[in-house]
């Protein structure tokens, strides 16, 4: 049995995923073109059909790896505003807290990080009227202080892994 | 900016129908011709509005535990030279210059360990030559959710709150 074999066995049980299906993703992330069948050329390429790599897909997506397959939209280019922000909850309110700002749609992002601030949110919303009246009202809510970061330069976003 | 019909297949395609012709399925439903779907969405990528029609990877299902998020303090007349290089990085995966605190850069680093981590952002620092700078390693991921159009975004006057 070759060395080779060995690996492929720890990358299915760490990872869940079949040879087929990594290379399926990896392809993906390259992005699928508008145009009317989409997944032959991945399918071609991979010497498999249409529907493994639908079915792929919809595997993934039910083993939680991947959260979804569509347009990964950016929603500056189309008016909306978003922010970082920070805060620094106390232990005991960190749920409290979390729970109330994950119910913000506009919240997209939210960890707790070791240091100070420990509490870091995104939210985008579709003006800054919007989004000043959520921060305003998570300040009232909370009687915490946010520390607003809005980004003014972006120098990269986004970059897919290689699995 | 953006018009109804394009809102309308940008709500459809965020979360794709899983067929081998999808944009026919989208052009069904919104009862409109295939071309025209096709040709919107090439519009909409050649815009930038479609960044991609891609997976979104739920990273830390997939090993890439420790995220750190490192805040640096670099002088405002060379933010963008310095986001530019660490930018140019392959480690780091987001990098911004950001308004409303001492630290100004912010970028993204994901390693398999803290260490891993910690070494490669050493690393970054001493290349680019600054040393201001604090990590925050996350510790619990307590959401993270694809920015998506809602139903309530696409009808007339634009009005929803959270």
């Amino acid at each position: 049995m070759s060395h080779g074999v060995l690996m492929v066995g720890a990358w299915i049980r760490m990872n869940d995923m079949t040879i087929l299906e990594q290379q399926i993703l990896n392809e993906l992330q390259k992005g699928i073109e508008p145009v009317p069948r989409p997944f032959q050329r991945i399918a071609n390429k991979l010497s498999c059909t249409e529907e493994d790599v639908l079915a792929a897909i919809n595997d993934l997506k039910e083993k939680g790896l991947i959260r979804k397959f569509g347009a990964i939209i950016a929603p500056k280019k189309m008016g909306y505003v978003s922010t970082l922000a920070a805060m620094n909850v106390p232990d005991d309110e960190v749920d409290r807290v979390s729970q109330m700002i994950n119910s913000y749609h506009g919240v997209t992002h939210n960890y707790l990080r070791d240091g100070e601030p420990n509490l870091w949110f995104t939210m985008i919303e579709k003006d800054d009227e919007i989004l000043e009246r959520n921060l305003s009202q998570i300040i009232e809510r909370t009687g915490l202080k946010i520390i607003k970061l809005p980004a003014t330069r972006t120098y990269k976003i986004g970059v897919r892994f290689d699995i | 900016m953006i018009s109804e019909i394009e809102k309308r297949i940008i709500f459809e395609i965020q979360d794709m129908p899983l067929d081998t012709a999808p944009f026919r399925v989208i052009a069904e439903k919104l009862d409109i011709p295939d071309d025209e779907v096709l040709r919107i969405c090439q519009s909409l990528m050649d815009k930038g509005i479609i960044r991609r029609i891609a997976p979104s990877i739920a990273h830390r299902n997939m090993g890439f535990s420790a995220n750190a998020m490192t805040a640096a303090s670099i002088p405002d007349e060379d933010i963008d030279e310095v986001g530019m290089a660490v930018a140019g990085e392959d480690d780091v995966t987001h990098c911004y210059s950001r308004e409303g605190w001492d630290h100004n850069l912010f970028f993204m680093v994901h390693g398999q360990t803290r260490e891993e981590s910690i070494s490669k952002v050493t690393d970054i620092a001493g290349k680019h030559g600054f040393s201001d700078y604090d990590i925050y390693f996350s510790i619990t991921e307590l959401k993270k959710t694809s920015f998506r159009l809602r139903e309530e975004d696409l009808v007339g006057n634009m009005e929803a709150g959270q």
